[in-house]
């Protein structure tokens, strides 16, 4: 007998490997007898959540996920409710516009607008990065109560050198103050990508949105930050209005509890 | 096995409603998935539940899996919270009942796709409506209580030409703008009016009394387009067209608008029946998209 347990194991190493993974390579990393291995691979295969290479016995995930990804992603009732101001600022600016909710010691990519400028930046949707790794991350652990953040460096990141996490600490600090936070942009590397929480006036983070390009110049000035910050602020406003439609589902749960496939380097 | 079992992952057999022949080919499919030694049944028909959340209504209970799948209720218990301990449903506490849960992005790989893109969509239209017009053209979209031009084609010459990048037009001002509100429910126009209230005057024809706004909201859902009375840009002839989804809300407004001495009211009545015809073709398609559906004033 198989337990899903196992299934989903087998699943996950699909998921992740770099490479097309035969039976054999999979049950010397499970540590699972072969015959097992290939029975709940064969049901993966027959759910099509793995796909056997073409003349092959090497496998990888299957298509099945994609739309299941899809629907989840949708299930976001922020994505309905944000998608117009992002589509506003990828016009005023050009750059590409994308949003993001956290899930636990992760932020993940929710929906986006394409840039229309010559050069643009494009992630994939679903993608799932740690809070740390990048400004729209970085805006949200700056917006978490104080306990949660100490928690995400003692329980997620206990491996960080005590001098990298101090300059993180102050950096977080300074976005909480300046409620913005930006980096080099990665299309425009003499100009700035900035990120916003959409939140409450209480404090109740609802996501935060990343405008990633050269939004603004080194030295961005409040007439560059404020019509950006606007429509944030209308943004955050209608959040707000009804706050149970758009808070965050997984709040009831530790957010150790969640482990998710980072694309972050660890 | 019941039918709906094993649908979800045979999309070129999926269909509104089942049908007879169907049944038949995934019967016989599935009875060659079945027979296979190699295959763990239980644990088959548990990723099978997984795969149906694609077209699902979510969240949903046992009740709900047991009814729509014709297994056990103690099954349907059993599949689900196998499914929620793996973090590929959550059930919700107060309801018991299941949505997808974060577990799922392990199942994300490249090549996801992406969402619908109105600009996308809309561009062959736009095209298609300047080359019949020979005029500009706009495609507008809601923002908070304005609407937002995004995208256009530009005729030569004399023309209408482009809004500033980024100019906010409140909602009860401009075709465009009327032409979104009046797709909107009544409850949300209602809660426009008092959010927006006063309504700005722009020229001296801008409705700013909401009960002739009513008035005209009703006069745009009966003809299914907006007439330009100068209620904003005062010096061309406007024309504005919704896009719709299925149930009725607007994805985004076209409009067609010229110089009054060559797109005059009676070039647009002569052209109106062709506009139309290209407007009616686009929604066919638009419908197959939902619109954003959270539109709040407060």
């Amino acid at each position: 007998m198989i337990s899903a347990s196992f299934i989903f194991d087998i699943l996950r190493m699909l998921a992740t490997a770099e490479t097309p993974l035969g039976p054999s390579e999979i049950s010397r990393r499970l540590k699972m007898p072969l015959s097992t291995i290939y029975r709940g691979i064969t049901t993966l295969e027959a759910a099509g959540y793995a796909e056997r290479q073409p003349g092959s016995n090497l496998f990888t995930i299957g298509r099945m996920g994609a739309p299941l990804v899809q629907r989840y992603l949708s299930r976001f009732a922020l994505r309905d409710v944000a998608a117009p101001f992002l589509r506003q600022l990828t016009t005023v600016t050009g750059d590409t516009t994308a949003l993001f909710v956290r899930i636990g010691w992760y932020y993940v990519r929710i929906a986006h607008i394409h840039g229309t400028n010559e050069i643009i930046q494009t992630r994939p949707l679903g993608e799932v990065r740690d809070l740390d790794d990048g400004v729209a991350g970085r805006i949200m652990l700056a917006n978490l109560p104080q306990d949660l953040r100490d928690r995400y460096f003692s329980e997620f990141k206990p491996e960080m050198p005590s001098v990298e996490r101090k300059r993180l600490v102050q950096q977080l600090d300074q976005i909480q103050a300046d409620e913005i936070a930006t980096e080099p942009s990665p299309t425009h590397p003499d100009r700035l990508s900035p990120a916003f929480a959409i939140a409450s006036p209480t404090g109740l983070l609802f996501g935060t949105v990343c405008i990633e390009g050269g939004a603004l110049s080194s030295i961005a000035t409040a007439e560059e930050i404020e019509p950006l910050r606007a429509s944030i602020a209308e943004l955050s406003a209608l959040c707000s209005a009804t706050s149970d439609k758009f808070r965050n589902s997984y709040d009831h749960l530790s957010p150790s509890s969640i482990l998710l496939p980072s694309a972050s380097a660890r | 096995m019941k039918f709906g079992s094993v649908r979800s992952r045979l999309p070129m057999l999926t269909l509104p409603s089942p049908q007879p022949f169907c049944y038949v080919e995934i019967r016989q499919i599935e009875m060659r998935f079945m027979s296979n030694p190699g295959i763990n049944k239980a644990t088959l028909r548990t990723l099978e539940v997984l795969s149906s959340c694609e077209t699902r209504e979510l969240p949903f209970g046992v009740s709900d899996l047991s009814r729509t799948d014709g297994i056990t209720k103690n099954m349907a218990f059993r599949i689900l919270q196998t499914l929620a301990e793996h973090g590929y449903l959550v059930r919700d506490s107060e309801t018991q009942k299941y949505d997808l849960g974060p577990q799922i992005l392990w199942l994300a790989r490249e090549g996801l796709s992406e969402d619908f893109d109105i600009i996308k969509f809309s561009s062959p239209y736009l095209r298609q409506l300047h080359e019949l017009t020979g005029e500009s053209i706009f495609l507008s979209i809601i923002v908070g209580r304005n609407h937002l031009t995004i995208d256009g084609v530009e005729a030569h010459g004399v023309r209408v030409s482009h809004q500033p990048r980024g100019l906010l037009v409140p909602l009860h001002a401009s075709p465009a703008s009327r032409v979104l509100l009046a797709h909107l429910s009544d409850t949300q126009i209602e809660d426009y009016i008092a959010a927006a209230s006063p309504l700005k005057r722009f020229t001296p024809t801008t409705i700013t009394d909401p009960d002739k706004l009513r008035r005209e909201v009703a006069l745009v859902r009966e003809q299914g387009f907006a007439r330009g009375y100068g209620d904003h840009y005062q010096h061309g002839n406007y024309i504005s067209f919704p896009v719709l989804d299925s149930t009725g809300r607007p994805h985004a407004a076209i409009t067609i608008g010229g110089p009054p001495n060559r797109f005059t009211l009676e070039r647009i009545e002569e052209l109106l029946p062709s506009m139309l015809a290209v407007i009616r073709e686009m929604n066919t398609h638009s419908q197959r998209f939902p619109a954003p559906g959270q539109i709040v004033f407060r």
